[in-house]
């Protein structure tokens, strides 16, 4: 729209406007008598009605009915979920460890340790049970190597000690 | 009537919060005819009216207390008689028609009877067809003289949003007046309504 199309527009509107007014139907030409009576019956009612005390949030609540649309909704919001989530971390924290205690959430080590503590027979035999023929060869060739002194390590390889 | 004018909506506010009810009276004498005025252009009804301009004044005393003075006490008295009207048309509504819509049950046989009817009746009839919201803007902008801030605070919308009700009330109805034109021979029956109109526009802008 051009800036021409646009002050016709804004002269139609204007137009429109001082024509409503013009044509307004509504004229209150009522007597003062009409308006004494109105004002006594308020007042009437008024002397019955108690004066409400400030509502103690009434401050905060306008405040945000002010702001609704502009930065204090976000960023209520995330300061709300930093706040919520530096209260919950240490308690999240105590829950992650008695569920470990009891076996509830933990990876196998721990587990493994936890059952351990609590049964060491059952711990042995079932080491045992999953223990096969090659990994008991293994263990013995793996002791004798790490305690082979250097004198025998050179004669099992065909070299002459010093 | 007599009207006290040595003290200010604010000052008279604060005697009334301090406990002197008279200062109320001084703030009603003031303001019922805004008021009454202002209802009468929602509810079309003098009775109901006078009722909604009661009990908007009822309600400004019982919540004074939280009124701070942001706004002006006319704008904030605005407010509740709006949104005490909106309530009551709200109550009639489940009796009749959607608020949001308030379309007035114009049939083709009344609509031939309004033909007739006076420019101001025929606007009148327009402006009620609109919406809520828009309406509302509509009267505080063109009838009560109220700024788009004063809008604002009385419709308890951003300024913007004020305005864009504003601006679309005044659309929608240059558009149903722009469509009426179109239809040549109802014009015609009307008996020169949109002569009276431009003639209406002339003086407008003569003045």
């Amino acid at each position: 729209m051009s800036d021409m199309d646009r002050r016709l527009e804004v002269n139609k509107m204007d137009k429109l406007r001082r024509a409503l007014k013009n044509n307004d139907e509504i004229e209150i030409d009522l007597d003062e008598a009409f308006f004494n009576r109105l004002h006594d019956k308020i007042m009437a009612q008024v002397e019955e009605t108690p004066m409400a005390a400030p509502a103690s949030f009434g401050k905060t609540r306008r405040m945000l009915r002010a702001h609704w649309r502009s930065w204090l909704y976000p960023a209520g919001g995330l300061m709300s979920v930093i706040l919520v989530a530096s209260l919950l971390s240490p308690l999240w924290l105590q829950l992650e460890k008695t569920l470990q205690r009891s076996g509830l959430l933990s990876d196998g080590e721990q587990r493994i340790a936890s059952e351990a503590v609590l049964s060491l027979e059952d711990l042995s035999q079932t080491l045992i049970v999953s223990q096969s023929e090659a990994d008991f060869f293994m263990d013995v060739a793996n002791n004798s190597i790490e305690n082979l002194s250097v004198d025998k390590l050179k004669k099992a390889l065909g070299k002459k000690s010093n | 009537m007599q009207r006290d004018l040595s003290f200010s909506d604010l000052e008279l506010v604060e005697k009334v919060k301090a406990g002197d009810k008279r200062s109320f009276s001084d703030l009603v004498k003031r303001h019922q005819r805004g008021v009454l005025r202002l209802s009468l252009r929602f509810m079309k009804d003098l009775d109901l009216a006078e009722d909604v301009t009661q009990e908007a004044f009822i309600k400004a005393y019982e919540k004074l207390n939280s009124f701070e003075g942001r706004a002006s006490f006319k704008s904030w008295l605005f407010q509740i008689a709006v949104n005490t009207a909106r309530n009551k048309l709200r109550e009639s509504r489940r009796e009749t028609v959607d608020i949001e819509d308030v379309h007035l049950a114009v049939d083709a046989e009344a609509e031939t009877n309004l033909v007739h009817a006076s420019v101001a009746e025929l606007l009148q009839l327009e402006v009620n067809k609109l919406p809520m919201k828009q309406r509302t803007a509509l009267v505080l902008r063109v009838y009560e003289d109220l700024s788009f801030n004063e809008i604002a605070e009385i419709m308890e919308c951003p300024y913007d949003t004020a305005k864009a009700n504003y601006r679309h009330a005044l659309l929608k109805l240059k558009q149903s007046f722009e469509e009426k034109q179109e239809l040549k021979n109802w014009t015609e029956e009307v008996g020169g309504f949109f002569l009276e109109m431009n003639q209406r526009y002339a003086e407008a802008e003569g003045q």
